[in-house]
């Protein structure tokens, strides 16, 4: 869906940010919302006020709020798709590609 | 020095969903007491190391919890025969994501905007009633469906369940009216872009293709 929301926008953005943290999204704080999202998925309590804090510095509160938002709601719904085996839709195995992660057959529709 | 959740802005909206979600989690459903409810999510906090103390659950609804919990991306269709082959509905399986997933994600939320985790409420009583959409058959998935699976039709088999999970979801991202709409403003405090980067790297990170 970024790749699709840069296209219908014609906004750039770095794709392979997604997978490497190292790149430049091309986002606005992107990196800033890249550790954020790191520190909350991985559960990571020392780096998470430090993200946290870079992220309010950089874009203020309702950034930090918002991105947890997303964040929490992706947490959930990644749960429910992989345990319930919806399959990934076909559209999507060319950027599965492009960043280089294999979708695994059990999850090729 | 400003405390961790001064830095994340207040969301009254969001907050209200969650306390809806939460007294949802402590009643009845289709095949769980209110109870039982909490008990699957206090085994997912344990799970996750959000909570010392393990709930009285059987071997095997404990380890669907943890596994749902903390590596989704190991669900085989094994994990759903073996649930069954021990005597449960399938659909008991789609209502334990449901809880689990509910409370992982409002815990990744406190966690995210530096909040102390949602106390758990007393369980409601009442006894779990059937509220099944007919219409479900197992499709492209692992469970029953109305209609092919996809991440928005992933629980609709249990409506309650679905409808739960949609009003937060709403709050904190787009219904998914909007979801695939990329020309409408959200009108959030990130663009579109920015929240389609949290949501592509929180998929990442969860080995999660969707």
């Amino acid at each position: 869906m970024l790749r699709e929301n840069s296209n219908a926008n014609d906004q750039p953005v770095n794709i392979l940010a997604v997978t490497d943290a190292g790149l430049d999204p091309l986002v606005p704080f992107g990196r800033e919302l890249v550790a954020f999202v790191d520190a909350i998925v991985l559960m990571d309590f020392d780096e998470l006020p430090i993200a946290r804090q870079d992220l309010f510095d950089a874009a203020g509160p309702g950034a930090v709020t918002r991105a947890a938002a997303v964040c929490a709601g992706f947490e959930g719904t990644n749960r429910v798709v992989d345990a319930v085996g919806v399959p990934v839709n076909k559209r999507y195995y060319d950027i599965a590609d492009e960043l280089q992660v294999t979708i695994p057959e059990h999850l090729r529709g | 020095m400003s405390t961790a959740s001064q830095l994340a802005a207040p969301d009254t909206a969001a907050d209200a969903a969650i306390a809806n979600a939460l007294t949802n989690l402590a009643t009845a459903g289709s095949f769980f007491s209110g109870a039982e409810r909490l008990a699957l999510a206090q085994q997912a906090r344990f799970s996750r190391g959000l909570d010392p103390t393990a709930p009285d659950l059987t071997p095997i609804v404990a380890d669907t919890v943890r596994r749902v919990a903390v590596e989704a991306m190991k669900s085989r269709s094994e994990h759903v025969a073996a649930w069954e082959a021990a005597g449960h509905d399938v659909l008991a399986f789609v209502e334990l994501v449901a809880v689990v997933a509910q409370i992982s994600s409002i815990d990744s939320y406190r966690v995210g905007i530096g909040a102390a985790l949602d106390p758990l409420p007393a369980p409601i009583p009442g006894d779990p009633t059937p509220n099944v959409d007919e219409r479900a058959v197992t499709s492209n998935a692992w469970v029953p469906t109305v209609g092919i699976a996809l991440a928005p039709t992933a629980l609709n088999a249990l409506p309650a369940e679905k409808r739960i999970k949609d009003e937060v979801s709403k709050e904190w991202y787009l219904t998914d009216e909007f979801v695939h709409k990329y020309e409408i403003d959200p009108g959030r405090e990130l663009t579109r872009a920015q929240m389609e980067l949290v949501a592509s790297r929180t998929s990442y990170l969860n080995e999660c293709f969707f």
